[in-house]
């Protein structure tokens, strides 16, 4: 359980050690070895390099890194939307096609991209009606459910059009929450709010989180949520795009917005920071 | 939890272009007739070259039947190759935008197709399918098909990433897809062409007359000129004038209904 | 490079095909009479024929050629008057974009009665073709001309005069030679569809003819040379754009890669 010295690289030719709030159970998801390559005309890009790490489950773990590292390949790599070009990467001891299949995954994007013909109760339920799971009437149902726990139930006839970017991406959660899938990934989901709509949206996040006991990968690139949010922080470097620290977070939970206020989480916040400069002044081809 | 923030003050369309309204064709027939007036009275033109507007109307009256008669053969005409090349063309997108292939072959070859004088196709067609409506169908048909056929596969083309990326993390299947989230996002975009396509079918199908004869107000506005007939042949022109526009009107109005209807009902 | 040629590449297969298909058709149906004429036997009409088919092609084109010009003309005449009078460009807009809901070509018969049979009607159907496209694309290019270097002149102290002639009309002549590629085609299209309603000699008329005549390889010779004379059209444009204008985003998008991760 020991972190790795500030700004100092760590080899990751081993899995990291999971936190120990783990269970017993096969870690939620598993990466050895990752490695994405690009093929653009004229070269090869090195998304992602020799990438290992490990999510327990119920864990919730964000990555963080500067522009370019890969982090949104990563988690597309998880979901299976792409596939690597060299390592392994499972998902309760599975290929992420069979999660998928199973539909144990929920996807948060960094734009909501709700279908503007469909309501947001209606946005919700698509991927239902996908699953094919219950009646209409159940799924209305489950939909309503889902926009309470964002808070969003009065606008469910809403269409997007009407909504503000936040409510957008709220509900874009809530559909992501619709298969009551048991990862949760999150690509940047609060990337261009302000301060405060975002910290709000963290509260509500963890709400949803620690009701549903879901297992959490979120990708950011601010420090301070990743710190609010997780049992551990990944620290991502670019040029190419691979991990070089871990850091866990012990801070007390169910975590509240005075935390934000607490001299632990800016040591913390203070140290993933001088981290994150370090990976990318380190070594790694200039652009 | 509460709602922190309220809904947008704007909502902003998701149609590429809002269906148009048809009042500016009315305004312009008005303008015309206006002109027309004008013209006549100012210039004292003589009856045989510009009739009085009341002659006309009264000839018009009086022929009433058989102009009803021309304009529901042109309409017919008009609206059959409407549907079919409509049809036909969002078929033919759906399957150029399953075979990425198909489609960078096929969409550019349709682009150039639009440059060629495709009305010039109605003598063709009067040989291989006869001087009867099935020609003005087919006339009207191809006219419509490739626009909508360029305007489905851009709509199809044009689902955000980040949608098919939630149906693929949803494990839904190709015709899911295809069905819940590529067409109807085509669908403003097939709409947007509609209005105009509408107009132009009524156009085609009215110089597809002069070459197969027979029926219709092409046919009628042509006959009448070469047989002097002056009163009736403005009538017809009248007659074609209005047609046209409410074609338009009413192709508006469906788009309207239609896509303002998308969002009421549950897939 | 090979980007930008495959489409290229990709679309003249496509027209093989159909032409390998077509005279496999053709094949089977070889008769007196018959309404598939191989392609060689077109070519060898369309060579047979070919100094009618020229002399023919020259009237089209000159319909088409001062019923263009004319358009041009006043298109540009009509979209500069709208945008220095603002409350004008308003309703002209409005009566340009009611044009499509009107089937003027096909009032064309009731044109002849005025200007009867000659060059004139065809030259005034051949402008109210081309007419349109131009005006509209023209409008809108003069609208969206960059507003900071409106600014920058205006603040400089230039005359209405110079603003036009070193601003707008630069920013405005790729999109207006755009609007031509559309406008060219349809004047000769105009100009054959004014012939079918009365003329003595032309395209339109000989493909009329044709039909009339039940002469097969004829009427597909003809449609062919009408096809060439749109496409040549177009080309000459679409060349002359790229040639004039490579700096203007319509022309470098063509041939941009397009870099994809």
């Amino acid at each position: 359980m020991t972190a790795p010295a500030p700004g100092g690289p760590v080899t990751s030719a081993e899995p990291l050690p999971p936190a120990p709030r783990a269970g017993r159970r096969p870690p939620a998801v598993t990466l050895a070895g990752v490695s994405k390559q690009f093929r653009l005309p004229g070269r090869d890009l090195v998304a992602l390099r020799d990438v290992s790490l490990v999510v327990g489950e119920g864990e919730f773990v964000s990555v963080i890194g500067p522009s370019g590292c890969g982090k949104s390949t990563l988690l597309r790599l998880i979901a299976g939307l792409i596939g690597p070009s060299a390592g392994t990467i499972t998902i309760a001891g599975e290929p992420p096609a069979q999660a998928r299949a199973r539909r144990e995954l929920g996807f948060v994007f960094q734009e909501p991209t709700l279908l503007p013909w469909r309501t947001a109760l209606e946005n919700v339920t698509l991927l239902l009606e996908v699953a094919r799971r219950g009646s209409a009437a159940q799924r209305r149902q489950r939909g309503l459910e889902l926009l309470g726990l964002v808070g969003l139930a009065e606008f469910a006839d809403a269409r997007p059009a009407k909504l503000s970017g936040g409510m957008q991406r709220r509900v874009g959660i809530a559909r992501a929450l619709a298969l009551d899938p048991k990862i949760l990934l999150m690509d940047e989901p609060f990337g261009a709010l302000d301060e405060i709509t975002r910290q709000r949206m963290n509260m509500e996040l963890l709400n949803v989180w620690a009701q549903r006991a879901t297992t959490a990968l979120l990708v950011t690139h601010n420090v301070g949520e990743a710190v609010f949010l997780s049992d551990r922080v990944l620290v991502m470097a670019a040029d190419p795009g691979r991990m070089i620290a871990e850091v866990p977070i012990d801070l007390p939970r169910p975590r509240r917005l005075d935390l934000l206020e607490n001299k632990d989480f800016f040591a913390l916040s203070a140290r993933l920071t001088r981290m994150l400069h370090g990976g990318s002044a380190g070594p790694g081809q200039a652009r | 939890m509460t709602a922190t923030q309220g809904p947008a003050r704007t909502a902003r369309s998701w149609l590429p272009r809002r269906p148009r309204s048809a009042l500016p064709g009315l305004i312009l027939l008005a303008a015309l007739i206006a002109a027309w007036i004008a013209v006549k009275y100012g210039a004292r033109v003589p009856d045989q070259q510009m009739p009085a507007p009341l002659q006309v109307l009264r000839e018009g009256w009086g022929a009433r039947t058989s102009l009803a008669k021309a304009a529901a053969s042109t309409l017919g005409g008009a609206l059959g190759g409407f549907l079919l090349g409509n049809a036909a063309g969002i078929l033919a997108a759906v399957l150029v935008a399953s075979s990425p292939a198909a489609a960078q072959v096929l969409v550019p070859f349709a682009l150039v197709v639009r440059t060629l004088p495709i009305i010039a196709i109605a003598p063709l067609l009067t040989l291989l399918l006869g001087t009867g409506m099935i020609t003005i169908i087919a006339v009207a048909g191809i006219i419509m098909f490739f626009p909508t056929m360029v305007n489905t596969v851009l709509g199809l083309r044009s689902v955000p990433p980040e949608a098919l990326e939630l149906m693929a993390v949803a494990d839904a299947s190709r015709l899911e897809v295809l069905w819940r989230v590529r067409l109807p996002t085509a669908l403003p975009y097939v709409f947007s062409g509609l209005q105009v396509g509408a107009a132009t079918c009524i156009l085609a199908a009215m110089v597809a007359e002069w070459v197969t004869t027979g029926t219709g107000l092409g046919y009628l506005i042509l006959q009448a000129g070469v047989q002097f007939d002056v009163g009736l042949m403005w009538a017809g022109v009248l007659v074609a004038a209005l047609l046209a526009l409410a074609v338009f009107a009413l192709t508006g109005l469906i788009a309207r209904l239609v896509t303002g209807e998308e969002a009421r009902r549950v897939r | 490079m090979s980007r930008r040629a495959s489409p290229v590449l990709a679309s003249i297969g496509v027209w093989l095909a159909l032409l390998g298909i077509w005279w496999l058709v053709a094949a089977t149906q070889q008769r007196p009479g018959t309404l598939w004429p191989t392609p060689a036997q077109v070519a060898v009409t369309l060579w047979q024929l070919r100094g009618a088919f020229a002399a023919n092609a020259g009237t089209t084109v000159e319909e088409a050629a001062l019923g263009f010009a004319a358009a041009v003309v006043l298109a540009v005449l009509v979209g500069l008057a709208g945008e220095r009078y603002r409350p004008l460009a308003g309703s002209l807009n409005r009566l340009a974009i009611g044009v499509y809901s009107l089937p003027l070509i096909a009032l064309a018969p009731a044109l002849v009665l005025w200007t009867g049979s000659g060059l004139t009607t065809k030259v005034i159907i051949a402008a109210l073709a081309a007419f349109f496209p131009v005006l509209i694309n023209l409008t809108q290019a003069l609208r969206s001309t960059d507003p900071n270097a409106l600014e920058l002149m205006r603040a400089g102290g230039a005359s209405s005069w110079q603003v036009f002639r070193r601003v707008e009309l630069p920013y405005a002549l790729p999109a207006l030679f755009a609007a031509f590629t559309i406008a060219a085609p349809a004047a000769i299209l105009g100009a054959m569809l004014a012939e079918w309603v009365g003329a003595d000699s032309g395209l339109g008329i000989q493909l009329l003819d044709s039909m009339q005549n039940d002469d097969v390889p004829e009427l597909y010779a003809s449609l062919a040379a009408a096809s060439l004379l749109s496409l040549a059209a177009w080309l000459v444009f679409s060349v002359a754009g790229r040639w004039l204008f490579p700096w203007h985003a319509s022309q470098q998008a063509a041939g941009a890669g397009s870099q994809q991760r």
